[in-house]
């Protein structure tokens, strides 16, 4: 597969890059800007839908085997720190900056300015993938942040006005181990880290004008939300079961 | 005699199973104009990558100001591509800068000249293709014509010896494209260089050109100078420089 | 007071975007009735649609059985209910995490594809070429692939169910080391048809989205190679934001209707 050769390339570039310090700082803020940023909104609103779903699902599969929902609250909160919130911020994610990324580059690639900055002695790895390398695992951080405290302040409605469970037994740390918070830190990180590898290679192999750039952009959407539940999958299971 | 310039030793590149150019040498001395011709899809594009460094060919070697180039050492890619200058077909335009710096962007990452004379240049050369009243503006709200006038002018404000030019003129208005052959020529006559222009208008070429190159399949059919191209024995090659219209040759070539 | 103007032009952005939705929505419903499509382009949509995805959901899927499973794991030791892993494993997938999912990883390759395939075929004028020999792209392209998508989805979050299912079970016996016994007879106590035929619900309804929203953005592609890019981009960020809301007013409804 050219794709996974070509994504540990730019792996071992940036990481080169970065190592030599060759990081453009106000290059990098700028593309948090947009990672971060501009995702806040489409972030909030997605993981509110979702954090009161999460609490639907919950209480409904509670009610099934417990009397009383009193650890709703303490339950939702660790499985949103430790699952959901990374694992659907890292989805959203994906969507909205993998699809960015590959466009971007890919529509660089289509018209030959990655040609022209190679030839003028740019490197497009530097140039191009490093700063939203560091931007994108910042990203990943904060909007799982942004993220966990939406979903759990809109389940906190939802818990009260469907199941009539005050805020304060809701806010619960009680199950919150510091596990849980290194597990959801990790998973954060290491989507947010993943993403644009996978994206910059997919719109770094484009070719052929619109049709190449639809095509980048697709493969990258789908490339990094698998990557996403993947990194989900194997973090989730690392953490159980050694840590 | 002095060194050529540049240096092709049996160039051959095939891409997907088929073999886009073979065996092709030629030595490129300062002073000459080559006019690279040739039907569509006969190579014309992938030669101008590979003496630019920008394809590599599986066999051959490439001979650039006296060096070699070692396709996989970083290093002499750097070095070489110093001295190279590509406008491109589709005009690679830096669609997050302005004209000017468009122009000015090869000569900043070389690093040699200072910011006030690297600043100069590009007005200049700007000033030559007629957009300098378009320096703010950027490639977004340009016409294609226009983007293209940008495109030559950031090679010549960097002034490299070796300098590339694919399709400068086409779809310009007949004034334009006139103009800008006689720059390329100008050009060609400043410095010590050499200067490659890939076209379809032959009538503003001959002028201009010192030297045909012209491309059959992927191999050179003919390769000498413009003034005697009449005594070329070729046959595919007179009629395409006389464009003639009514052999068999038109349609059922293996482009 | 530039942000005040940028709300303003994001609410119009916004609204112009959902009546473009509901107007691509009603042509395709309109090209239903009575239903005068390709079905040549159907049968061969279904089978890139359909057939090609069905690796990548059945990845999918089993993964994600495996992660509900592992994260209800502490509960389990906490409370001793055995059982109750193999409920939220196997209920949860089929009623929840399974529609969504599966609904967004075929967005990603549906619906994200179909806007770069439309888009491409705007910028190159094949649309326009269409409509001049007075062929109906909406007949020609878009309904095929409507009916093809929500299909195509419910039959593949069925498929995605039973491996969801297994990947929960493999991960229960394996890592957890609870006994299949167990496992099943909790699945087969809980309410299993109900939360399928809600999953199948939401499936369909996501698969609607899917087509209408790809398609609007397709088809409104303007400036080339990056116009293309664009589209895709809004197309899955809307088609994202779609599916989690209609997921919580699914939800929602049934929860409420008794189910």
């Amino acid at each position: 597969m050219k794709t996974l050769v070509l994504i540990v390339r730019l792996l071992s570039q940036s990481l080169w890059s970065i190592g030599r310090l060759r990081v453009n700082p106000s290059e990098v803020l700028r593309q948090y800007f947009e990672a971060g940023v501009r995702s806040i909104l489409f972030v909030s609103v997605t993981m509110a839908f979702i954090g009161m779903l999460g609490v639907y699902q919950t209480a409904s599969q509670m009610a099934k085997v417990l009397p009383e929902f009193s650890v709703l609250g303490a339950g939702v909160i660790q499985m949103g720190i430790r699952e959901l919130a990374p694992v659907m911020t890292g989805l959203l994610l994906s969507i909205r900056v993998g699809t960015g990324y590959a466009a971007e580059i890919g529509t660089m690639k289509v018209t030959d300015q990655i040609e022209a900055m190679k030839l003028s002695n740019v490197d497009p790895v530097e140039w191009l993938v490093v700063p939203r390398l560091l931007a994108s695992t910042g990203a990943g951080l904060s909007l799982g942040v942004v993220g966990a405290v939406v979903g759990i302040a809109t389940g906190m409605v939802v818990a009260y006005t469907g199941f009539s469970v005050l805020p304060d037994t809701y806010l619960s740390l009680r199950f919150v181990r510091m596990h849980d918070l290194t597990m959801g830190v990790t998973k954060c990180l290491a989507m947010g880290f993943a993403i644009p590898l996978v994206s910059c290679a997919c719109g770094f192999e484009a070719e052929g004008g619109s049709e190449g750039v639809g095509r980048a952009t697709t493969k990258a959407v789908v490339m990094s939300s698998m990557v996403v539940i993947l990194l989900d999958a194997f973090i989730s299971v690392f953490w159980e079961v050694v840590m | 005699m002095s060194l050529p310039l540049v240096s092709l030793q049996n160039i051959a590149v095939r891409y997907r199973k088929k073999q886009v150019l073979r065996e092709l040498s030629g030595d490129f001395y300062a002073g000459e104009v080559v006019g690279v011709i040739g039907r569509g899809g006969v190579g014309k594009t992938q030669l101008l990558r590979v003496l630019t460094t920008l394809l590599r060919p599986n066999t051959g070697t490439l001979v650039l100001m006296g060096k070699t180039v070692v396709w996989w050492q970083r290093r002499t890619l750097v070095e070489v591509r110093k001295s190279v200058g590509l406008q491109f077909q589709n005009f690679a335009l830096f669609d997050f800068l302005d004209v000017h710096h468009n122009v000015t962007f090869p000569l900043e990452h070389q690093g040699i000249l200072g910011a006030e004379e690297i600043s100069s240049r590009a007005r200049e050369a700007l000033d030559r293709v007629g957009l300098a009243s378009a320096a703010t503006l950027f490639p977004g709200e340009l016409s294609g014509g226009m983007r293209r006038r940008v495109a030559i002018a950031r090679v010549m404000a960097a002034r490299p010896p070796i300098a590339v030019f694919d399709d400068p003129v086409a779809g310009l208005d007949p004034i334009n494209s006139a103009k800008i052959m006689r720059l390329l020529g100008d050009f060609a006559q400043e410095g010590k260089r050499v200067v490659f222009v890939a076209t379809h208008d032959l009538e503003r070429l001959f002028p201009v050109a010192t030297r045909l190159l012209f491309l059959h399949n992927g191999a050179v059919d003919y390769d000498g100078p413009t003034s005697q191209r009449h005594l070329a024995t070729s046959p595919r090659f007179l009629d395409f420089v006389e464009a003639a219209t009514e052999t068999a040759a038109d349609f059922s070539s293996t482009v | 007071m530039q942000w005040v103007s940028s709300i303003g032009k994001g609410t119009l952005d916004i609204t112009e975007l959902i009546g473009g939705l509901f107007l691509t929505l009603a042509r395709v419903l309109r090209s239903l009735v009575p239903p005068r499509f390709d079905t040549y382009e159907l049968r061969r949509q279904l089978y890139i649609i359909g057939v090609r995805s069905i690796p990548i959901v059945i990845l999918t899927a089993f993964v994600v059985g495996i992660i509900m499973v592992v994260q209800t794991a502490t509960y389990v030791h906490k409370t001793g209910a055995t059982g109750f892993a193999a409920a939220v494993g196997g209920v949860a997938v089929l009623s929840e995490i399974g529609p969504a999912l599966i609904g967004i990883m075929f967005s990603g390759r549906v619906g994200a594809n179909a806007t770069a395939e439309f888009g491409t075929m705007v910028v190159s004028e094949q649309v326009d070429a269409l409509k001049a020999l007075a062929i109906d792209p909406m007949r020609f392209l878009v309904v095929p692939r409507f009916v093809a998508i929500v299909v195509s989805l419910v039959l593949l979050t069925v498929i995605g169910d039973v491996f969801g299912i297994l990947g929960g079970m493999a991960t229960s016996h394996f890592v957890l080391h609870i006994d299949w016994q167990s496992f099943v007879n909790a699945l087969l106590e809980s309410e299993l048809l109900d939360e399928l035929l809600v999953g199948l619900i939401k499936a369909a309804t996501f698969g609607v989205v899917i087509s209408v929203v790809s398609t609007t953005y397709g088809f409104g592609v303007k400036g080339g190679a990056r116009g293309v890019g664009r589209a895709v981009n809004g197309c899955v960020v809307t088609t994202a934001l779609g599916i989690f809301m209609l997921d919580y007013v699914i939800t929602y409804l049934w929860f409420l209707w008794g189910g």
